[in-house]
């Protein structure tokens, strides 16, 4: 913290080192935040409280898909018209909302809540990993698609629950990767540009 | 209005994490300024012309700007990346074994030039699937940079040379206590078994090039077991764990 804020009040200090605290918000943004909801309206306020304790009363994890859901098991894993034989796993929820966002895929979801990174100190059984092979176990799906980020743990995590469930005679695939709709050649890194060239479809 | 100054220089990605909505903070290891801080903006979100893919344990060309010993990367290139995909835990934990320590020995000295090229080699080398005799060459010639290796030749205590055998290690003063002085040596102290010192002894004074071959110089035992108790060692000088540690061992385990 620094001295400009101490010296304001301690009321507003503390609420820039909570904001300061959340993913991707840094000091100058935790600052503007804070400013802001002072300046607010104190009924819009007093909304954004309610809806933050909401979401801790009322959200948790699905037992089955670990996803952020108001029921267990969740709307997805219940849903009888999805396809529950396909899993896309992912690292966390929001990149499941991202994955329904375009009304492509419906089929079934498991969430690791995050990924392999052992820099930071997570390993595999720090994650989901363990519920999602008892979930095959149980319940053999007919494809898993593995959707983490194409990052070097990204890679890592899929290629460890790859080798995982490998013997268990299930179609793995992994989301491509290649250039985004409206790219341009000229401006995608070689390595992209690459795996495009290798990844290439019959164009019909 | 700040001087803004500009560098260009190589550089190993060490480590990174994500910092605000779309950008990342890298470690990036360099032959002379040893490990430099550094943002590069937007890089998780748009493809840019300035930009290779760019990932940690990858060597690349980097220009920056330096405002007040903060630096921001505006082009980086590609000039070797060690990983290919699918990567495996145990080639990702093993370099984030050498990251780590790495960090936790960085100081700008002379040293800075050697210690790259050997992350450099080392990286190579656990791309090829050899990992802990690279992670004890690794440790070991870190130790002589930083000159806190152990006196393995002679006694601490009676300056005897050191005749093949088992030996205690003083962690505290850094060295071994022949068999008739051990008593002196009871704490903080570490069994290294003969196999294990004529290991320490050959990679002390070798020094293998790029393309390593290894064959049949030790074995895997003694090279998991030295690799552990110089991890000990490092750990008392150092004071500090290491996370990616716990992860390399299940990964052996299960590979």
């Amino acid at each position: 913290m620094n001295k400009k804020n101490v010296s304001i009040s301690s009321v507003i200090s503390d609420l820039i080192n909570h904001l300061n605290q959340l993913p991707g918000i840094g000091p100058k943004t935790a600052e503007r935040l804070a400013f802001h909801i002072i300046k607010s309206p104190e009924n819009k306020i007093l909304s954004l409280a309610d809806s933050l304790i909401k979401s801790k009363q009322k959200l948790s994890f699905c037992n089955n898909c670990f996803i952020v859901t108001e029921i267990n098991p969740c709307n997805i894993c219940t849903d009888e018209m999805r396809d529950q034989k396909s899993i896309c796993i992912v690292q966390d929820s929001i990149d499941a909302y991202a994955i329904e966002s375009t009304n492509n895929y419906n089929g079934s979801y498991h969430i690791l809540n995050g990924y392999i990174s052992p820099i930071n100190g997570i390993g595999p059984n720090e994650l989901t990993i363990s519920s999602l092979i008892k979930r095959i176990e149980k319940k053999p799906p007919t494809e898993i698609i593995l959707a983490t980020n194409p990052t070097i743990e990204g890679d890592a995590t899929a290629t460890y629950i790859s080798n995982q469930i490998k013997s268990a005679n299930i179609k793995i695939s992994r989301l491509a990767v290649g250039i985004p709709f409206g790219g341009d050649l000229d401006y995608t890194d070689p390595k992209t540009l690459t795996q495009a060239f290798n990844s290439r479809q019959i164009f019909e | 209005m700040q001087k803004r100054e500009y560098l260009n220089f190589e550089g190993i990605t060490i480590s990174s994490y994500e910092y605000g909505e779309f950008d990342k903070i890298f470690n990036i290891l360099s032959p002379h300024k040893g490990i430099i801080t550094a943002i590069i903006k937007r890089i998780r979100k748009t493809s840019n012309k300035n930009f290779d893919y760019i990932d940690v344990f990858q060597k690349m060309n980097f220009k920056a700007s330096i405002t007040d010993n903060f630096y921001i990367i505006y082009e980086a290139k590609s000039v070797e990346t060690w990983f290919e995909r699918p990567i495996k835990l145990t080639n990702l934990s093993s370099g984030n074994i050498i990251a780590e320590l790495t960090i936790n020995f960085n100081s700008i000295n002379e040293n800075n030039n050697y210690i790259y090229h050997l992350v450099s080699k080392c990286l190579k080398w656990i791309s090829n699937d050899i990992f802990i005799f690279t992670l004890v060459y690794f440790q070991i010639k870190l130790l002589l940079a930083e000159g806190i290796f152990p006196e393995i030749n002679i006694c601490l205590n009676c300056n005897n040379k050191i005749q093949p055998g088992d030996y205690l290690l003083n962690l505290i003063e850094s060295g071994i206590f022949c068999n008739k002085c051990s008593e002196k040596t009871k704490f903080s102290s570490l069994k290294l078994l003969e196999q294990e010192i004529r290991l320490l002894k050959h990679i002390k004074n070798t020094e293998y090039d790029n393309n390593l071959n290894i064959n049949n110089i030790i074995t895997k035992k003694v090279e998991l077991s030295l690799y552990k108790k110089l991890s000990t060692y490092i750990k008392f000088y150092t004071n500090k764990e290491l996370k990616s540690e716990k992860i390399l061992f299940s990964s052996l385990n299960k590979y």
